[in-house]
């Protein structure tokens, strides 16, 4: 790998960050007739049982000292500088709750419930998948791959309610939403650590379930093709083990098309994932981002879309420099390729 | 020094199609003396191939071995597991394959392509020593010591092959397979291969079974030929017999085919098309595009005799030796 095509992928990067961030504030100040801090404003108004008079000053006022009366181009400046300081402002619905404190509070939340249901669904799928075009593989293998095919049709969020039906309504195996027990006072310790595990079993099993299917069918017919190449064939004349064929030749070339395919879907899973955790109530970014847009939350929304936005990229920018490690073909020399 | 190291009785491979068997190979005997370069030619579809691959076991569904005998220095490799087969193969029978462009997995190097063969047959030994070994075997293919660390597509189609010459012989084998070894690449390479394999495997004294279709590489390099038609031998000689008297009319227009340098003639074929294997011919699967067909030939199966010493024909035109 040389600094050319590290400073390249860098460069895609800012640019997808840059053009995502100035989506996300174009978006919902096209929608111009709903104001977030009239919004506010009456739900504290009907809260208290009072209009009080004087409110489009108010209104006029607070918009003052969010910026709001300021034209959409200087907005946009400001707007841009705060990004690069990784500073949302203020949430509107929440006032005088910051954006980022709220953002980073959810954050480890989603990576780690996401992550991990992500990967999990990648490995299991995808060597499942590799199985089932191996002829040594056992036979009753093929039985799982319509299951699981009939899941992945199943949208996240339905299957995660089923799920609690299942597993936490009707037997109450495991807790019914939440991050963890209100009981457990949050540290590091091992029954919090067991806690939060509990809690993240069924919107993790939901986003597995829906995955593994995807990752394994597509898997499979490459796996399939693949044990045609003819390195196969010269490896088994080789005399080489079952296993290292397996692993070494035939998966390992297989994996290729299947990683960049993994990158591809992180977008898709991520949005899959948000109405996950609504369902199960999971304290993470996907929940942050509900109450922002029912609060039409522009700075929450902003912060939270902006974070989505960022995990995504970063993760696509570790796939990029994994690629010429796992590939060694790949080589991203100027004039190559 | 005459011993026969491969001796193979009446092999049948069959592919199962729906509608019915495909013998790819029905009842081939012939053997490899210890040493000995052995060719073995035939056209597309004839059942060269399959043979080869069979001998090493390596036949897939739906291909099947139906019967016959393999033996490799009296071991029935056909009666062998598939765990005692695995290590019979590259120790004892090695291939050097066709497609030498594709035979090298592209995410691994060289050197590791080269030891992991040697490692999975041979009990511990420390990496030292293999790197040795694969510099060594390099060596002996007239490669550079620093394709050990390339990558396969950093090589060209000539280093490839010599690479998997390298891994064919890293165990030093009895029986070398070569499958049209140099059908991907130029006639000078090619050469240079072809004199590669011959050294290599004087020096090893291994037995080279070369499969082609390529009579005029056959002619340099091999002493005694095998010509399959539709899934049978039809003429086993000396290289030097069948290039002056071809005994089996398929042969004799086998050899007639390449027009000459000295008199600009028309390119000559064989007349019709090889048998479709599904549904042979009766009797001698020849018998439409011989110019010498009898009214025998359509009834009666040719069987492969010696009608000279050392010369065996499976033709009708000829009758046995009395000895």
């Amino acid at each position: 790998m040389t600094l050319d095509y590290l400073l390249k992928r860098l460069g895609f990067f800012v640019l997808v960050v840059w053009a995502a961030a100035t989506l996300i504030f174009l978006l919902p100040r096209l929608a111009s007739e709903r104001n977030p801090i009239l919004e506010r404003m009456g739900r504290t108004a009907a809260a208290a049982g009072v209009i009080s008079e004087g409110l489009d000053e108010m209104v006029k006022e607070w918009e003052a000292k969010f910026g709001l009366d300021q034209p959409l181009w200087r907005q946009y400046l400001y707007y841009l500088r705060d990004m690069l300081h990784l500073d949302f402002g203020y949430s509107l619905a929440y006032y005088p709750a910051k954006v980022l404190d709220q953002v980073t509070r959810a954050l480890p939340w989603t990576i780690g419930l996401f992550g991990m249901a992500t990967l999990i669904s990648f490995v299991l799928g995808s060597f499942g998948g590799a199985l089932l075009a191996w002829p040594k593989a056992p036979r009753f293998l093929q039985y799982f791959l319509p299951l699981f095919l009939t899941l992945s049709a199943v949208p996240y969020y339905l299957l995660g309610l089923v799920l609690l039906f299942l597993f936490a309504f009707t037997t109450r195996i495991f807790p019914l939403s939440g991050g963890y027990s209100v009981a457990v006072v949050p540290s590091l310790s091992f029954p919090f650590i067991l806690d939060i595990l509990r809690h993240s079993v069924l919107p993790g099993l939901a986003m597995v379930l829906a995955g593994v299917g995807f990752w394994a069918l597509q898997m499979r017919g490459m796996m399939v093709l693949g044990l045609e190449e003819d390195y196969i064939t010269f490896a088994e004349a080789k005399g080489l083990g079952g296993k290292r064929i397996f692993f070494r030749y035939a998966l390992r070339n297989v994996l290729l098309p299947q990683v960049t395919s993994f990158a591809l879907s992180l977008g898709m899973a991520i949005s899959g994932a948000i109405l996950v955790e609504v369902v199960f109530g999971y304290p993470g970014l996907g929940t942050l981002l509900l109450k922002a847009v029912s609060g039409f939350d522009y700075n929450l929304i902003n912060g939270v879309v902006f974070i989505i936005i960022i995990i995504i990229a970063v993760a696509t920018l570790l796939v990029d420099l994994l690629y010429p490690w796992l590939d060694p073909r790949i080589t991203y020399r100027r004039g190559m390729r | 020094m005459t011993a026969e190291v491969l001796q193979v009785h009446n092999l049948r491979v069959y592919y199962q199609t729906a509608v019915g068997p495909l013998k790819a190979v029905d009842g081939v005997t012939f053997s490899l003396k210890s040493g000995e370069r052995f060719g073995l030619v035939g056209e597309s579809g004839s059942g060269k191939s399959t043979l080869a691959f069979a001998l090493m076991r390596l036949t897939k569904p739906p291909g099947c071995i139906e019967g016959g005998q393999v033996l490799l220095d009296g071991l029935d490799l056909i009666k062998l597991s598939e765990s005692e087969i695995r290590k019979v193969r590259l120790a004892q029978i090695a291939l050097v394959p066709q497609g030498a462009m594709n035979s090298l997995n592209p995410v691994m190097r060289i050197k590791d392509q080269i030891i992991d063969g040697i490692r999975d047959h041979l009990n511990e030994i420390p990496r030292s020593a293999l790197e040795e070994r694969v510099h060594e075997l390099l060596k002996r293919v007239e490669l550079k010591p620093e394709v050990a660390n390339m990558f396969p597509h950093e090589l060209s189609g000539g280093m490839k092959q010599r690479v998997c010459l390298a891994i064919a012989i890293s165990l030093s084998p009895r029986v070398i397979i070569a499958d049209e070894p140099t059908s991907a690449l130029d006639v000078v390479v090619q050469r240079q291969v072809m004199l590669t394999l011959g050294q290599v495997q004087e020096s090893l004294g291994a037995s080279v079974l070369l499969v082609g279709h390529d009579m005029g590489l056959m002619a340099q390099f091999v002493g005694r030929i095998g010509v399959l038609y539709a899934g049978k031998l039809a003429e086993v000689s000396s290289v030097r017999e069948v290039f002056k008297e071809p005994l089996h009319p398929y042969t004799q227009l086998l050899i007639a085919c390449p027009p000459s340098l000295k008199e600009k003639g028309e390119f000559k074929g064989i007349p019709g098309l090889p048998p479709l294997l599904l549904n042979p011919p009766s009797g001698c699967a020849f018998h439409p595009r011989c110019p010498q067909a009898m009214s025998r030939c359509s009834v009666e199966v040719p069987s492969l005799k010696e009608v000279y010493p050392g010369r065996w024909v499976g033709c009708h035109l000829y009758t046995e030796v009395k000895r």
